[in-house]
């Protein structure tokens, strides 16, 4: 513990040195009440927290997925979790989760993003957009999805890194993690290198020069390139283990891991998910994001129904919803999506949660109704129906070709409540929508319906 | 790195025991009746250091300048502007650096100059059609040269110099280089 105590000192002046540059503040009292230790982690936290041991197998498991797919290994990283939100902003000298060299100041468990800095503090200090654009293209706990930014406005984002620490620039983490798409593209090795030699700026024209020198390509002629659908993900190796394919149960925390699915035709995938959070599948190659974090989280089992191709995907939950994930799968080949084959396999939507999922490759904006993907559910009371993913369109029919309840309502993030119909089940169709930047990009959507409270 | 900041710590150590000195000094010899200003030119070529050198590796250095003190003291002030030009780092690439410094130098025994300048300091990107980007910064120059007198009323002092700058918008990154210089300057005999 006393070792323990002098390594907090020794970061709190570290950090205190280090933030001058703007970033944060010095930092208070760093949580080390409590202390685990790994091979490769130091784990602080307050007295009040409850810890899993456990914890440190999933830090281990992340980061040893991480160092092998880029070839790089840092020092031990030393994981500050504080007790709460407002305790980070207290005592960490941030306002937001943050990193200073090896250390991570979050109050999450595992904060994915954060310790992607960590693991990459010992390669070098590059401009803050590659810094920030590794961060968050290499998730597979919480996928991102970058909206496309103006081409013409590369030299803003980058450039927006001198004030990174407040995180209001949406355009800094988006144009980084296409950027660094692009870059992985021509070879995690080659990148990784790029990384090394990278300086720590945020004038655009110097980056510009150096990304130039390396990657033989002006910053705009890339900046057009990356605008499309092939760089709006994150990539994640997915070398988790697999939901058995017998139906047999996969448990997983919440927050922390995540697991992996094979799809080897268009199917029909149901996740059961004995635990209290929504699960998502997303696609490994480029994670497109997935649903968000919707008050008021789930409070019993769910069930996600999904629209898949072929592919290798992640499946993973909302940061927010804790605890552990108990999910089996079980598909069915399916090709026609029409309303009239959803009504061939209803969903019975009684106490559990649904979740209607359709991966970004099967998302298209419709030109008429039947090119939605519809589903059948029949419910035994009222629900609440609500989109889960950003751009989802919902249409509602009380039998094929019969326009049904209204149960979309882009004013409200609550959701709409329908009730079962004398007609028999509730006919849902989902799609991607227009009009919004998210829609300009390829991505899943999904809708949620859960029991009105 | 270290050969730079041990430099500077030179440098600065040769000042402060010279302001001392003179500062005793002052107190027995009568002060000079007059100030001159002695103006200076100067060119060589820098080395870019660290990660700078990854966009180009060196580029010419010219400047002026003024000295002021009294005569045949060792102590000058000093004045200087210089620029930095490197206009082929890359197909349609231009940096070019602006430096106006103040600062002192102290020449011992007549010809072992050192001196020590800081001032604002302006970095210009220009990327073709693309983009362009100036930025300010501060830098701090140390100096070691040999004067020599091969005329009356001009010295030539050949002189390396060592300089760190931090640019706004820059985080952790110091642009460093160490130049090579001759300098001509005006000297005024007592």
């Amino acid at each position: 513990m006393r070792s323990a105590r002098h390594h907090s000192f020794r970061v709190a002046v570290a950090i205190a040195v280090s933030t001058l540059a703007g970033a944060c503040e010095a930092p208070g009292d760093l949580p080390d009440d409590q202390l685990l230790t790994s091979a490769h982690f130091r784990y602080h936290a307050r007295a009040d927290t409850l810890l899993d041991p456990t914890i440190m197998d999933r830090l281990e498991a992340h980061r040893t997925e991480f160092d092998e797919t880029y070839g790089v290994e840092s020092g031990i990283v030393d994981y500050y979790r504080f007790r709460d939100y407002a305790d980070l902003v207290a005592n960490s000298g941030c306002p937001l989760p943050c990193t200073s060299g090896r250390s991570v100041m979050a109050f999450a468990p595992l904060h994915e993003h954060e310790l992607v800095h960590a693991f990459m503090a010992d390669v070098g200090e590059p401009a803050v957009v590659v810094a920030e654009g590794i961060a968050q293209y290499a998730a597979c706990i919480q996928p991102n999805l970058a909206l496309p930014v103006d081409p013409g406005q590369w030299p803003a984002a980058v450039s927006a890194g001198q004030a990174r620490g407040d995180g209001s620039n949406e355009a800094l983490y988006d144009f980084g993690q296409r950027l660094v798409s692009w870059m992985h593209g021509q070879g995690p090795a080659r990148f990784v290198d790029f990384y090394r030699k990278g300086i720590s700026t945020s004038d655009p024209a110097l980056f510009d020069v150096q990304f130039q020198g390396e990657w033989g390509h002006r910053l705009s002629e890339v900046a057009d390139a990356i605008e499309g659908d092939p760089y709006a993900g994150s990539f994640c190796p997915c070398t988790a283990p697999a939901i058995p394919a017998d139906g047999s149960p996969a448990s997983f925390a919440s927050g922390e891991e995540y697991r992996t699915l094979d799809v080897t035709q268009q199917s029909r995938v149901v996740l059961t998910n004995d635990g209290a959070q929504q699960v998502f599948p997303v696609s490994c190659a480029s994670a497109d994001g997935f649903g968000g974090n919707m008050d008021p989280e789930p409070t019993g089992p769910t069930m996600t129904v999904a629209r898949m191709s072929a592919g290798h995907y992640l499946v993973t939950t909302p940061e927010l919803e804790a605890g552990t994930a108990t999910v089996r799968q079980a598909q069915a080949p399916q090709d026609d999506w029409s309303c009239e084959a959803a009504l061939v396999a209803p969903i019975h939507a009684g106490a559990t949660e649904i979740i209607l999922w359709v991966t970004a490759d099967r998302a298209l904006v419709p030109a008429s109704l039947s090119d939605l993907t519809w589903f059948a559910i029949d419910l035994d009371g009222p629900h609440v129906v609500s989109a889960i993913a950003p751009g989802t369109l919902i249409s509602c029919e009380s039998s094929c070709g019969v326009a049904g309840p209204q149960c979309s309502d882009p004013f409200n993030d609550q959701g709409v409540t329908v009730t079962p119909q004398s007609t028999g089940p509730l006919l849902v169709g989902v799609a991607k929508s227009t009009g919004e930047a998210v829609d300009e990009i390829g991505h899943s959507v999904g809708v949620r319906i859960r029991p009105a409270p | 790195m270290k050969g730079g900041r041990s430099f500077v710590s030179l440098t600065l150590a040769c000042l402060l025991s010279f302001v001392a000195r003179r500062a005793r000094a002052e107190v027995l010899v009568a002060p000079q009746p007059r100030w001159v200003l002695e103006p200076r030119a100067f060119a060589g070529g820098a080395l870019l250091l660290g990660k700078a050198r990854e966009l180009y590796t060196g580029a010419p250095d010219v400047g002026l300048g003024v000295a002021v003190g009294r005569p045949g003291a060792t102590l000058r002030w000093r004045a200087s502007l210089d620029i930095q030009p490197a206009p082929d780092v890359g197909p349609g690439v231009s940096i070019t650096l602006l430096r106006a410094n103040l600062g002192a130098a102290v020449t011992w025994r007549r010809r072992l100059v050192t001196a020590l300048e800081a001032g604002p300091i302006l970095r210009r990107i220009a990327i073709e059609d693309e983009i362009s980007r100036t930025a300010l910064g501060a830098s701090v120059v140390a100096e070691l040269g040999w004067r020599f007198r091969p005329w009356a009323r001009w010295s030539l002092t050949p002189s390396v110099r060592a300089s760190t700058a931090w640019f706004y918008g820059d985080l952790l990154f110091l642009w460093r280089d160490v130049a090579a210089f001759i300098t001509i300057q005006r000297e005024t005999v007592p």
